[in-house]
């Protein structure tokens, strides 16, 4: 199953509106999920991912399905960045000025 | 690093922005979301648009009631300084105080700041979240802008060698951060 993640809008900000949406997709289009198929996340057209609205939705669909997750069409930078920070945690010490 | 002139200019004027223009001023979290997709689909820095609005959910996230309700929401500048930088500030109840709930040894605002920018922690456990700022501070450095973060008197400093944290002699009640993208 694919899901176009531009209808849920081109910009993809919030928790609430994350959560809103994942529970939206629950009623209208996770119904129809088989049990082994894999769930595309298509974020082709989407111009704005925020880490925030991406957890809600992938942790809300990770949380209650047990199939497989994939993401295409992450080429955007702002959909690369929050997926990434949302898949594995941040390693901020590499982010840290180096004292000379 | 963002100068000390373009800091303490902005400084200077927050005891007065309680006076000005409401246009300025996001009451509400969907107020702000108009505002910011107005700048973004003008800025067209759609990464940058993410950690504008990571940074300003966290006022809504954590501020149900406000202090002062006279400074109720979100302060935003898209055009500061001749539009060189952003600024989003709030009079809400600050890094400390959202965090010291849950993780009871913070006692510091530098405490807070730090914990807040480098550890997958949430003033909204039992809640899964967290790395929200980790977001704003990781791509800060790796795009080479520049930000300037108050909370307190505690402050995080990052630009394109890196982040580091630092005390102040302003105190501000609540949060507030100058960013800028450069000529992007």
């Amino acid at each position: 199953m694919t899901v176009e993640m531009s209808n849920f809008g081109e910009m993809l900000l919030s928790r609430p509106a994350g959560r809103e949406a994942f529970l939206g997709a629950c009623a209208y289009i996770f119904d129809k999920v088989e049990p082994l198929d894999a769930i595309v996340l298509d974020f082709k057209n989407v111009k704005i991912l925020a880490p925030s609205w991406a957890d809600e939705f992938v942790s809300g669909i990770k949380n209650k399905f047990s199939n497989k997750v994939e993401f295409v069409n992450t080429e955007n930078p702002s959909v690369k960045a929050s997926l990434r920070a949302i898949e594995s945690p941040i390693d901020m010490s590499v982010f840290r000025r180096k004292i000379i | 690093m963002i100068s000390n002139d373009i800091v303490s200019g902005f400084i200077n004027i927050v005891p007065r922005l309680f006076e000005c223009e409401e246009v300025y001023w996001s009451r509400t979290r969907d107020v702000f979301e108009a505002r910011l997709q107005t700048y973004n689909l003008k800025k067209q820095n759609w990464l940058f648009g993410a950690v504008l609005g990571e940074i300003g959910s966290n006022t809504f996230d954590h501020n149900l009631i406000f202090p002062d309700s006279n400074a109720k929401g979100l302060y935003c500048d898209f055009e500061y300084n001749d539009g060189e930088y952003v600024i989003l500030l709030d009079f809400g109840k600050g890094l400390k105080a959202s965090l010291s709930r849950i993780r009871t040894e913070i006692v510091t605002d530098r405490q807070a700041i730090e914990v807040a920018f480098t550890e997958q922690v949430s003033g909204r456990m039992p809640e899964q979240r967290g790395n929200g700022l980790k977001f704003v501070l990781s791509t800060i450095v790796s795009s080479g802008w520049e930000m300037y973060y108050h909370s307190g008197n505690a402050v995080c400093l990052a630009d394109k060698d890196g982040y580091l944290f630092e005390n102040s002699d302003f105190i501000h009640n609540g949060c507030f951060c100058v960013l800028g993208i450069g000529g992007e």
